[in-house]
């Protein structure tokens, strides 16, 4: 338990880059793929096939797939064909496509539980769809949105690990460098394993207080 | 006012509205009644196209909605112009549909804000008037789930109403009420029928109907089958399914 314990002082500040880094990833997928998930659920439901089709095509694919593959395809696959992506880029770009589709039915389930009177009542207005989506439909939808997103947060956050196969340098990867050059692994990934801990519980208790903060009114 | 021709509508197989012709005169206040089903919704829905006809025409205050003449042909009108005259007309839900994210002044303000662009401060004093001309001037900062049915009516009937729209249309506006309920709202509607709006209402309260509809129009199975004045409908029915239908409601 000592051992263990000194272990971690003399190796958390490298530990911690890499926790910095997981938490880089996963912030920044998540906001890309929050931005291609409402595109892609405003696509999803649209009356045209011409949005609807590769909408749906995109989430069928991406959540069929593992992510790994992706990952895979992206970093290994890619430079076949003359396209070469950094280990950072590949991450960023496939946590984020892979998130955007997760993200994309979450905004689509949350827009279709919203009573359809409401787009209605808009519509009675005068309202555009446009209009009714951003002032009406969205706003409530975002609500509900919460405690899905907070899944999707913590799940992405698990996620971003896989990346280490691609040499990402992260949390995972510099617990795996920890490993082998100390040749502690037990030491090392319980480490990392507790700065996962660590991370998901404090996400847990924002979203928690996030979804208390925007129910007052229901 | 209002002008129906020949409006035909069908879900699928089911031909819900079956060559209607309705013309309500400005001012006018114009009751439908008729059993569930029988095409009421669908009627108003058409008259402000939430729901698109099939065939035939609806002019409001003289002009065709959701069609447009382009070299002697009709074509679908543009969105814009569609939006345009939806908003001059008021629509009230049986089930309110008021946004439950925004106040009750929220609520009012909601349309001459984002539909008619109009300044917040100048919306708000209009919206207070007309929560006040409903007699809910003390709630205005009250969101919708902490009002009662026909507190949460007569905000609707405000919302629609801060849209200054040239008629109202209300689809069973108090049916889904508590009975001790329903007299608010129908005394807020008394007052908007005495001020001179022009009012389509799907209701079955007898009252209302005899003490300010024009005239009264009863509905089977998508057709207009009888119309008449409050006291000819009620009085002496001359269908039979009109005295059918109004033997079991009255
Ligand atoms: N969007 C819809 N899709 C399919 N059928 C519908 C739709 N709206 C209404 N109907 C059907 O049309 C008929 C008339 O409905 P409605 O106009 O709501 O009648 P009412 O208001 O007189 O009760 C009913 O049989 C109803 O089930
Ligand atoms: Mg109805």
């Amino acid at each position: 338990m000592v051992g263990f314990f000194s272990f971690l002082v003399k190796y958390l500040p490298v530990l911690l880059e890499g926790t910095i880094m997981t938490l880089q990833l996963t912030v920044l997928s998540i906001t890309f793929g929050t931005i291609i998930g409402l595109f892609v659920a405003l696509a999803k439901i649209s009356k045209s096939k011409f949005l609807s089709i590769p909408a749906s095509l995109y989430t069928w694919v991406i959540r069929g797939v593992p992510l790994l593959v992706q990952l895979f395809f992206l970093y290994f696959g890619l430079p076949q064909v003359g396209i070469e992506l950094s280990p950072f880029s590949a991450a960023v770009i496939g946590l984020s496509v892979c998130s955007g589709a997760y993200i994309a039915e979450i905004i689509r389930a949350g827009i279709q539980s919203i009573d359809k009177g409401q787009l209605e009542a808009a519509y009675s207005l005068g309202m555009s769809y446009a209009q009714a989506m951003r002032r009406i439909i969205i706003p409530q939808a975002y609500r509900r949105l919460i405690p899905p997103m907070g899944n999707e947060f913590i799940s992405m956050l698990k996620n971003s690990s896989l990346v280490t196969t691609i040499a990402m340098v992260e949390l995972m990867r510099t617990a795996t460098h920890i490993s082998s050059s100390t040749f502690r692994p037990l030491e090392s990934f319980v480490a990392a394993g507790l700065l996962y801990l660590v991370l998901t519980t404090i996400f847990v208790l924002i979203f928690g207080r996030l979804e208390r903060r925007l129910t007052v009114y229901e | 006012m209002i002008l129906v021709e020949n409006l035909n509508k069908s879900f699928g197989k089911l031909h819900v509205l079956k060559d209607i012709n309705l013309h309500v005169k400005p001012g006018e206040v114009v009751v439908i009644i008729g059993p569930s089903g029988s095409g009421k919704s669908t009627l108003l829905r058409c008259i402000n196209y939430l729901e698109k006809p099939d065939s035939g025409n609806v002019y409001i205050d003289g002009e065709m909605i959701g069609k447009r003449e382009v070299n002697g042909k009709l074509v679908d009108d543009s969105l814009k112009n569609i939006n345009r005259l939806r908003s001059q007309i008021g629509m009230v839900f049986q089930k309110f549909n008021l946004f439950p994210h925004m106040t009750a002044l929220g609520n009012v303000i909601e349309g001459p804000i984002t539909v008619k662009k109009m300044p917040k401060e100048q919306a708000i004093e209009k919206g207070r008037y007309f929560l006040k001309k409903v007699g809910l001037a003390d709630k205005e900062d009250s969101y919708p789930s902490q009002l009662s049915g026909g507190q949460q009516q007569r905000v609707a009937i405000a919302r629609a109403l801060a849209m200054e729209p040239k008629l109202m249309l209300f689809d069973e506006p108090t049916s889904a009420l508590d009975p001790e309920l329903v007299g608010e709202v129908l005394s807020v509607m008394l007052d908007l029928a005495k001020e001179g709006m022009t009012m389509v209402v799907v209701t079955h309260e007898m009252g209302f109907a005899r003490e300010v509809a024009d005239r009264v129009i009863f509905m089977n199975e998508g057709r207009i089958i009888e119309e008449g004045t409050p006291e000819q409908i009620f009085l002496n029915p001359q269908n039979e399914r009109t005295k059918a239908f109004l033997s079991k409601i009255l």
